[in-house]
Formats: structure tokens, sequence, C-alpha cells
């Protein structure tokens, strides 16, 4: 039997999100993210930037409609596919969420500690992605003794490391100056180009118009797809 | 498949206490262990001592006839579940009276007893032997002495449900510290644990993380016990052997003795756990002094 793959990462079919029936962020959106897309989560604070992000990584369902993630819905699924599905997905946490335990290279290695690789192997593998984040001199420090932008760094290694189709960034800028800010949109930039479907949540206004990718805006629950490449409105922003 | 231990279980204030108890209950189950053993040696030896035995009265009106006591002997001896039989001295038997009665009371002539022994119970002994002496018309009188052996079995029924409780409760306690030790780590580990989740950590990895934990707490506690316990168990033997065993079974000194050495194990695990919570409380105090400045 042929399976034909579908051009899209995730599609959202009339899809209801919230904490509780009686208060929605999300209401009956439908939209579609392509594969090896960038897009840019904008939206005020509140708005369900997040928890759009943790529908897209399994740990929120919807009230109603369905969301299809690698041409499966997510409704469902066995413990055992979920995390078959996670591992397919980078995430990068606002909080970063590194162990405070574990040296860097560690905590970049994990993901693959997690998929049964040797730790000799998956060491080498970690202080190869941190070199080319350039963090690599950060390699036995610590993840309380970075800055901001460094953890923000080690935070994305950990994502990309087990090479991703879809990789999520939660404010991946929020807590760095602007000047970082840019070069982390530009490491995430880089994995796109490299292929990887990148979502990246974010109010930075003008870090978003410095870049010329899709923005998915949320206002009113509801998500308004801007094609930027498409609208030459942008095009002044964009250069 | 081996695992690379990621989460710092080991750093838990709990986990250093884990193996010392380990060690404590292996100890405490080899003393009731060897308490187990010592009374199933002693109620062994008191059944083979006590034997269920009974004395045969012959009235002293039937005694009087001649070669009487050589005849009941051999039908006595010829029943199949009699082990032994014998005649009570004579000498003994005026010597037995003249104690309670004064030398003066005792009276002739006098009647003859029979002591036999058997391993069968003496409610199916007594019929056999009735019907052994039946056609001898010697109306005999039977005395069954088994208030010992049945006390013995009493006492050993009682302190067999003292030791399987005494299991149980051992055992009970080793559940319940498992399970609120694994408890404490899962909450302490709660964000770490949702964390593997997210990036994809499958269930069964997350078990080996805890299973590589218990293990590692087992082995040190049981290396802890090996020495605690050999020391005790060649103490207990060397004692047992110098003093012998079989000859002090039933003694008060063998009482004494196992009253003794169970003290003494007590008194050690207790100034063992006392160090223990000294060193907690001390190495507590210093963190705290620490912390202050």
């Amino acid at each position: 039997m042929h399976h034909e793959h579908s051009s899209e990462s995730a599609v959202f079919d009339r899809v209801s999100l919230g904490y509780t029936k009686d208060y929605l962020l999300l209401e009956n959106v439908s939209l579609s993210l392509k594969k090896g897309h960038f897009y840019f989560l904008n939206g005020a604070s509140g708005a369900g930037k997040t928890s759009f992000l943790k529908a897209l990584f399994l740990m929120f369902e919807p009230f109603s409609g369905t969301i299809t993630l690698f041409d499966k819905k997510t409704r469902g699924l066995s413990p055992a596919v979920k995390t078959a599905m996670r591992q397919q997905i980078g995430i990068v946490f606002q909080d970063y969420k590194l162990l405070n335990h574990l040296t860097v290279v560690e905590n970049v290695a994990l993901p693959l500690y997690i998929r049964g690789l040797s730790p000799s192997k998956a060491l080498h593998q970690a202080k190869e992605i941190l070199e080319w984040m350039a963090v690599a001199s950060a390699c036995q420090a610590l993840p309380h003794t970075l800055s901001g932008g460094e953890k923000q760094r080690v935070a994305i290694a950990r994502a990309i490391i087990g090479r991703p189709k879809l990789l999520l960034a939660d404010e991946p800028t929020g807590n760095i100056d602007d000047d970082a800010a840019y070069k982390i949109t530009c490491l995430l930039e880089r994995l796109h180009k490299a292929g990887t479907t990148v979502v990246m949540a974010t109010h930075n206004q003008a870090l978003i118009d410095r870049f010329p990718y899709d923005v998915l805006l949320l206002k009113d629950r509801s998500i308004l797809h801007q094609n930027r490449l498409k609208d030459p409105s942008h095009k002044s922003l964009a250069s | 498949m081996k695992t690379h231990n990621v989460l710092p279980l080991q750093q838990d204030p709990g986990s250093s206490l884990f193996p010392w108890i380990i060690a404590v209950m292996t100890f405490l189950l080899l003393l009731v262990g060897l308490c187990v053993k010592l009374h199933y040696l002693f109620v062994e030896k008191t059944l083979q001592e006590h034997a269920p035995s009974l004395t045969i009265e012959v009235p002293f009106t039937v005694a009087q006839k001649t070669g009487i006591e050589t005849v009941t002997l051999r039908a006595l001896q010829k029943v199949r579940s009699v082990t032994k039989a014998e005649v009570v001295p004579m000498s003994h038997l005026k010597k037995t009276l003249e104690r309670f009665l004064g030398e003066t009371k005792v009276y002739a002539p006098y009647p003859i007893l029979f002591h036999v022994w058997s391993n069968t119970p003496s409610h199916r002994l007594v019929p056999q032997l009735k019907s052994a002496l039946g056609p001898l018309n010697l109306a005999p009188h039977f005395l069954v002495h088994e208030a010992l052996p049945r006390g013995v079995r009493l006492w050993n029924n009682m302190l067999n449900h003292i030791f399987t409780a005494g299991f149980a409760v051992l055992g009970l306690c080793l559940l319940l510290f498992l399970s609120f030790s694994l408890t404490t780590h899962l909450k302490i580990h709660a964000p770490i644990l949702k964390l593997f989740v997210l990036i994809g950590a499958p269930k069964k990895y997350i078990q080996r993380q805890f299973q590589a934990q218990i293990r590692r707490s087992l082995y040190k506690g049981f290396s802890y016990a090996l020495p605690a316990c050999t020391i005790g168990v060649a103490l207990a033997f060397f004692l047992l052997d110098c003093w012998g065993v079989s000859s002090l079974m039933l003694s008060p000194e063998f009482f004494v003795f196992f009253v003794c050495f169970v003290l003494a194990t007590l008194g050690g695990i207790l100034v063992l756990a006392a160090f223990i919570t000294h060193t907690r409380i001390s190495h507590l105090f210093g963190v705290l002094n620490t912390k202050g400045i």
C-alpha cells in the first residue's frame, strides 16, 4: 500500500483550546503548518501562545476539533505512540528547564541518553552541537553559572540534538537583550534552512519585523495567518 | 540495558539512610531466623526426651499373685506401639511413698507400677494396652503423663504464630519504607520527570532510573549487614557450642544466655541507630550553619 505523505507538519481543524470550556483561548481554529517553514507565533500575553504550543507537543488535548501531527491524529493516542511522536519534536522552554545537577554537555546529551545511545557517543554528539552553537567553552560548566543567552543556546542545542522534524520555541528571547535575541533567532533560522519546521513564540514585534517569515497572530480566540513573503507590505520590514 | 543515571536520586535526603535501614532489617531477619532455629532445636529435643508415657498401676490385691510382674511386662512389650516398658523398682516406690507419708505409715503390700513409653498418642495407646492386659484380669489403673509435651506443643504453636507475625511485620515495614521512599523521590523530582516525558522519555526509561537506585541501595545495605550478620552468627554458634547445646537446652542457663544475646543484639542496634541519627543531626546542623553564613 502506498502512503502519500502530506506537505504539512501539523494541521488544526476547527480546534477549540482552553483550560475550561467556559474560558476558551482558541475557538474553531483551522490552519496548517507547512513542512520546513518558519513561523512566528505572536500575540499579547495570555492570548494562548503557550497553550497552542502545548497542544502541538501533546500536553494539551483540544475540547473540540482535531489536530493532525506528522499525518497522525493526536486524539486518543497510546502513551507509546505519544512518546515516539515527542521524539520527533524539539522544545525550547521559556524558562530553559536545564537540569542544574548535570553539566551543560550532559544536559544537551539528555535526549540521546533517553533514546538509548551510549554515554560516550551521546556526549561526543553533544559537544559537536555545542561547538556549532558557539558555546563549546561552557561544556563542563553547570547551567546556573551561564548567562541568559548561553542558557538559551544550550536549551536550543538540547532541543535539536535529536534532529527533530518540528522545533517549538516558547519565547526563547523573552529573558535576553535585543542583540542576543537577534542572534538566537538567526540560529533558529539556520535550523529552518536545514529543513526543520520552526514555530517560535514571541511578543517582540521589532524582532519579527527583522525576518521575512510567516506570522501566526493570536487575537480574540482566533489565529490570523500573515503570509509575509506574498504580502508586499512586509517587504520593507524584511529587508 | 545499561542505564546512564541522570536523576539525582542519590542526593535525596533519604537515599543515604536507605542502605542502613536495609542493613538493620537484614540483621533483624537473621536474628528472627536464629531464634526460629533455636526454638525448633529446643522443641525437638523436649519432645524427644518427653515422648508420651504412662504409668500402669496394678492394685496390690492382684500384685500378690506369683509371677504377675513378668507376665504383665511381657504382655506390655508385645503391644506394637510400645517403644519401651519397665517395672518401677520397689525400692523407688517405697522411697517415693515414704517421702509423702512418713516411714512409719508406709504399708505393705505395695501395688506394682509399670512405666510405658510410646510414640502413639495416649488416646490410642490406652485402649490397645487395655485389650492386651484384659486376659490377665489385672484391673489396672492408667496414669497418662502428657502435660509437658502438650505444653511444649502449645508453646511451639504460639511461637510459630509470633515468628510468622514478626516476619510479616518486617516485610511490611520494608515494603512501606520502599513505597514511602519511592513516593518521596517522585515528588522531589516531579519537574525533572515531567521534562523527561516532554522530551520523549519512555516510561521504561524512567522506571530504570529508580530500579537502578533501589538495586544500588540494596547492594549497599547487604554489604553493610554482612559483617554484622557474620559476627552475630559466629558469636551465637561459638557460645552455644562452648556451653553445649544438648545439655543446656532445657536448663535455666540456656534461657539466661538466650535473653542476654537478644538484649545485647537489640542494644547494638539501638547504639547503631543512635550513631546514625547523631551523624545526620550533626550534618543537618552543619548545613544550617552554612546557610546562616
